[in-house]
């Protein structure tokens, strides 16, 4: 086996980091290696666009590159990459928001409504338990997402599907655990009101 | 603890973010109170409707992502003047002065130092040699041993059986990873052959560089419900330093749910780092009504 979990890891990563900052560039694809695929998932799942997340992967990689030297172990790698990563999403994010801002208003036959207002009012599934896997249940909670500012989002995001706690979501978004804590609770009680009776 | 502040923390306390004593004070009040067991059934619930909307990147994103990365780094390191790619990151400042001493090594060592190595066209084919033997005799001329290597093109279709052989060799090339990922990337198509699957195994557990191991994982996936590949995955998930291999075994040896596989899980949460893999198993513990932890 190649690699061992425990307290060695850490020290490794440091001195791929230390040998990837003097130009090793194979100590730098696997640094590239060790977090891609979160980088990638954390950027799919908040842009959610093939194209964009592959474009805020190779920016957010090629920034690290570019900055790897600069990089002083105030905080963890990862915690600096998630930083990078995270800050190109709710740019790329506010940029739609604006974009799109028109596209959520929608005509309908009783004049123009909100997206999020349409997809409450289609029927639903009379089993609770199919309800709760229908795919408009899903289409819900898209569209409730959707309506999260980026901030919640991304805290959102990576508490959830990501597993990180909120002091480390903090810290990679640059504010504190509090602050972090509060746009969880803004993020969940708008799921909880948007979901209604659905759950 | 009163029913007002219990709703208050009821997202942090299933998010698993409180403190003990906290923790301890909404159990106890989850005990006597039905109205808030009621919600905190609900904030569950609605839990598990929110996993829906993870989504996953395609597995060909990443690769392409990869190989992308790649190229414009390779892009950039070629346009950079060759001295500055010689010197290390934390001699950058002295550049220019160490470009000028390089090219004042070169001038003068070129004109006192014989040549030992090197590489010379010879009907029209670049050879590298390397000086092995110098043997003078009795009438004043030497004989030289050359070591040569020449280069050679082979081509043809990953299905045949000898560009298979190259590529299973340059699978295990130890001094270029690139190499290795690209010979596993053509060998992923032959997996049919149990030659290419044992190569794949090899290199998922032993490769020192973890792309590769990826590119091996990759390459795994139809396999997932064999015996073999399931015991290379569960490695893999105990034993794997980088969290992304460790994501991508739970995620297909939870496809199939075998009773090793509770054991296998139960091992990874004695040490297991990594939230998000912690979660994912604790979970899959959970759905197959196995204890999260062994006693």
């Amino acid at each position: 086996m190649a690699g061992r979990l425990g307290r060695d890891t850490v020290s490794d990563e440091t001195e791929l980091i230390r040998a990837a900052q003097k130009g090793d560039d194979e100590a730098f694809e696997q640094l590239v290696y060790a977090y891609d695929q979160s980088v990638l998932r954390i950027a799919f799942n908040l842009v959610r666009s093939r194209e964009d997340a592959r474009d805020i992967y190779q920016e957010a990689f090629l920034r690290v590159h570019k900055n790897l030297r600069t990089f002083r172990f105030d905080c963890s790698f990862h915690t600096w990459l998630y930083r990078i990563v995270t800050n190109l999403c709710l740019d790329h994010m506010r940029k739609r928001k604006v974009r799109k801002e028109e596209d959520t208003v929608v005509e309908t036959e009783e004049g123009r409504k909100d997206r999020l207002e349409t997809v409450a009012e289609k029927e639903a599934v009379a089993d609770p338990q199919r309800r709760l896997l229908s795919l408009e249940l899903k289409e819900r909670m898209e569209a409730l997402l959707e309506g999260l500012t980026p901030r919640e989002r991304a805290v959102f995001q990576m508490r959830h599907h990501e597993g990180l706690r909120l002091r480390a979501i903090g810290e990679i978004l640059g504010t504190t655990e509090e602050a972090a804590k509060n746009c969880l609770f803004r993020a969940t009680q708008k799921m909880r009101a948007g979901l209604g009776d659905w759950i | 603890m009163n029913c007002e502040k219990a709703r208050e923390q009821l997202p942090l306390y299933v998010y698993g973010e409180l403190e003990f004593t906290p923790e301890e004070e909404m159990e106890q009040h989850f005990s006597e109170c039905g109205e808030c067991r009621e919600a905190l059934e609900r904030e569950r619930r609605m839990h598990a409707a929110l996993e829906a909307t993870a989504v996953s990147a395609p597995a060909a994103l990443l690769s392409e992502c990869r190989r992308e990365l790649r190229s414009v780094i390779r892009a950039k390191a070629e346009r950079r003047p060759w001295w500055r790619r010689w010197l290390p990151g934390e001699f950058h400042w002295m550049q220019p002065a160490a470009a000028a001493a390089l090219l004042a090594v070169g001038f003068f060592s070129a004109r006192l130092a014989p040549v030992k190595v090197g590489a010379e066209t010879r009907n029209g084919e670049v050879t590298a040699s390397r000086v092995r033997l110098i043997e003078p005799d009795r009438n004043g001329a030497v004989r030289i041993v050359l070591e040569e290597t020449r280069q050679r093109d082979v081509f043809g279709r990953p299905d045949e059986d000898r560009v298979r052989r190259l590529l299973l060799r340059a699978a295990q090339e130890p001094a270029d990873a690139g190499l290795r990922v690209e010979s596993l990337d053509l060998l992923k198509a032959e997996t049919t052959a149990r030659e290419v699957r044992e190569a794949l195994k090899q290199a998922l557990l032993e490769d020192p560089n973890p792309g590769v191991r990826m590119k091996a994982l990759e390459a795994l996936k139809p396999y997932a419900e064999q015996a073999e590949v399931r015991h290379a995955l569960s490695q893999v998930l105990l034993k794997d330093e980088s969290s992304g291999l460790r994501t991508q075994a739970i995620d297909l040896l939870i496809q199939h749910r075998t009773g090793d596989l509770v054991g296998v899980l139960q091992e990874l949460m004695r040490h297991e780092e990594n939230d998000y893999i912690r979660l994912r198993t604790q979970r899959v513990l959970q759905e197959m009504k196995a204890s999260v932890e062994t006693f």
